[in-house]
């Protein structure tokens, strides 16, 4: 089964985020990247069902040129990729889920696969959108929010679990080619080790530019259906009552709290 | 006139309360533009949900109906949606950004050439010029949207951020249709809906709930924070990336795909408080945040916040509550 696997490098998410003085977006400067949490489960599930059934593992990556988008690649390759493409522009800073997933299915269009993987979200704009949007574009069907995958003997078609809310969920069979997108938690991924870690980094990562793909940066902007008109920081639903001293100070500040509520004595 | 539609989500003949909330946003984007307001089910045998929704002021009720709606199904959705808003061409639709949301929505975007924004916490119209705002950065900014080229527009709204609306005992007129769908075409096929088993912990009845994110590091720093929820009585809850990472069994999982609770006291340790965490637990009556990091949405949704290293506060806090217990 051949298997592409859609990865985002996206911010730490324990970046801190400064809204630009204009408000137009966020002080990028000093960011630094990795592989988005989703992507990594995504990248998983490839490298198992390859381990299972053989095939070959692909991963895409488009983003702006500080990114990190090699470091990350080289993450897949040690944790099981077998090839690596990636699409750099500055204008994947500014583009939306469609004009993205639009690179993304010309770039995957030129590739074999049986299945393609994308996570359920991007952590830093959580659109939730990309997946689903790109197996249009490719005419696939798909499944999102996917927990578990089974696969036909005849390697026809797979069965998943969708999960819903609140502990629901679905199962369904889907025909391949097809897309889906995975959810956290699915399995566990795996941890490099080292000596994979110094051979990736002698691997090869297939680089395109917009214009190898048909697309020019001001068309791809130009393409965005959206416009941000303002940044701002989220109202607060509730005023916050920092506590502040030492910990037994804050300590004895909570236990007022609890005793209030009647729930010590 | 123009019109909103707003696509109604039911689960097992139920609506879910997104829906109410859709229609509440619809109404007040036309009372200022005057648009016509539409609600559409999509099921099979929903007659008694289609009265049901007539029932909240609706301008008209649509009930599309095909057996392989009878279950969800994305691909039925897409088609039977499609050709319904290809012939009204409404100005607005509008979505729950639910699973299912998140599933066809976009599909059915890319499918009409419509524009979507996803995840709206609010909408506004002027002129028949919609913007609209939606975080990023799991909360910790906002971001408005306008589309400077589109007339007509899609966008999938967050869960539990509008008031929903009420029955206001005028029936709008409910009209049925059979949906057109392929059914041969179709490459998915609906199995099996699972429901939540009825587990041994039931945390949602809890008075207290010390619940436990990311921030505790290690499967081996759990007991710091199952000794203070000892020390006070409280049930033990967590979010997310603690269950997936298999520290603590599902049925302790808060959120969107956990359990919603509702406590006096619900205390977060280490959570960032992402929208999915936050649905689960932004009922509890006082919550109290402990995170290092004081832009952390947590404290966005919390009445006390403290911040600070866990690790310095949560030991102290348990011995604090044993010392008065006498235990
Ligand atoms: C479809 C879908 C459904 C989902 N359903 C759910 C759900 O039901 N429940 C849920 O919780 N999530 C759910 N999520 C995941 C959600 O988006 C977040 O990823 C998750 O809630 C993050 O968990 P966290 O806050 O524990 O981790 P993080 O976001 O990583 O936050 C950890 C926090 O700990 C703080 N911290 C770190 N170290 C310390 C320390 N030493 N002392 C104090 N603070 C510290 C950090 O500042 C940070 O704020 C869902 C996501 C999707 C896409």
């Amino acid at each position: 089964m051949d298997v592409v696997v859609c990865v985002k490098s996206v911010p730490l998410s324990e970046q801190e985020i400064v809204i630009n003085e204009e408000e137009t977006g966020v002080v990028k400067e000093n960011f630094k990247y990795e592989m988005n949490e989703w992507d990594s489960y995504a990248l998983e599930e490839a490298v198992q069902l390859k381990e299972k059934l053989g095939g070959k593992v692909t991963v895409v990556t488009a983003g702006a040129p500080n990114w990190n988008l090699d470091f990350v690649l080289r993450e897949c390759y040690a944790k099981g990729a077998d090839e690596a493409v990636k699409v750099v522009d500055e204008a994947f800073e500014q583009l939306d889920p469609l004009t993205t997933a639009k690179v993304l299915a010309e770039v995957i269009k030129k590739l074999n696969y049986d299945l393609v993987l994308t996570g359920v979200q991007a952590s830093d704009d959580n659109y939730t959108q990309t997946g689903v949007t790109l197996a249009k574009l490719l005419g696939l069907p798909h499944v999102s929010v996917v927990t578990k995958v089974g696969v036909s003997q005849d390697q026809k078609f797979l069965t998943v679990n969708q999960e819903l809310e609140g502990g629901y969920e679905q199962i369904i069979q889907v025909s391949l080619p097809a897309l889906l997108t995975i959810q956290t938690g699915i399995n566990q991924p795996r941890y490099a080790s080292l000596m994979k870690i110094r051979a990736a980094m002698k691997k090869e990562i297939k680089t395109l530019k917009l214009e190898d793909l048909g697309f020019t940066r001001d068309k791809l902007l130009g393409m965005v259906p959206v416009k941000v008109e303002r940044v701002f920081t989220p109202k607060v639903e509730k005023a916050v009552k920092f506590l502040k001293g030492s910990p037994e100070e804050i300590a004895q500040q909570i236990v007022e709290i609890l005793k209030d509520k009647g729930l010590i004595g | 006139m123009s019109e909103v539609i707003v696509v109604a989500e039911q689960r097992e003949g139920k609506f879910r309360d997104v829906t109410f909330e859709l229609i509440s946003k619809a109404k007040e984007l036309s009372k200022s533009s005057g648009f016509k307001i539409t609600g559409v089910i999509l099921g099979y045998g929903t007659n008694e949900l289609a009265q049901e929704l007539s029932l909240y002021g609706l301008d008209e009720v649509v009930s599309i109906e095909h057996e392989i709606l009878k279950n969800y199904s994305c691909e039925g959705y897409v088609k039977a949606l499609s050709s319904f808003l290809r012939e009204r061409e409404p100005v607005l639709t509008m979505i729950g950004h639910t699973v299912y949301g998140l599933d066809y929505a976009p599909a059915l975007a890319a499918e009409l050439n419509f524009p979507l924004v996803t995840d709206c916490i609010n909408l506004s119209m002027e002129n028949r010029k919609l913007k609209v705002t939606r975080q990023m950065y799991s909360g910790k900014i906002n971001v408005e949207f306008s589309f400077p080229r589109a007339e007509k527009y899609m966008v999938t709204v967050r869960p539990t951020v509008f008031k929903p609306a009420e029955k206001t005992g005028k029936k709008s007129r409910v009209v049925k249709v059979k949906a057109e769908i392929p059914v041969k075409e179709l490459k998915t096929k609906f199995i099996e809906l699972i429901k939540p088993s009825a587990e041994e912990v039931d945390i949602s009845q809890a008075d207290v709930i010390v619940s436990v994110g990311r921030g505790i590091g290690d499967k081996d720093n759990l007991p710091i924070v199952e000794s203070l929820a000892e020390a006070i009585g409280a049930a033990l809850g967590a979010s997310r990336p603690v269950v997936d990472n298999g520290w603590l069994p599902k049925s302790r999982q808060v959120g969107q795909s956990g359990k919603t609770v509702k406590p006096k006291v619900y205390l977060a340790v280490g959570i960032s408080g992402a929208m999915q965490h936050v649905m689960g637990m932004k009922g509890s009556e006082t919550v109290i945040a402990i995170n290092k990091d004081p832009n952390a949405p947590i404290f966005d949704v919390s009445d006390y916040g403290v911040v600070a290293n866990l690790f310095d506060i949560v030991p102290t806090l348990t011995e604090t509550i044993k010392k008065i217990r006498g235990t």
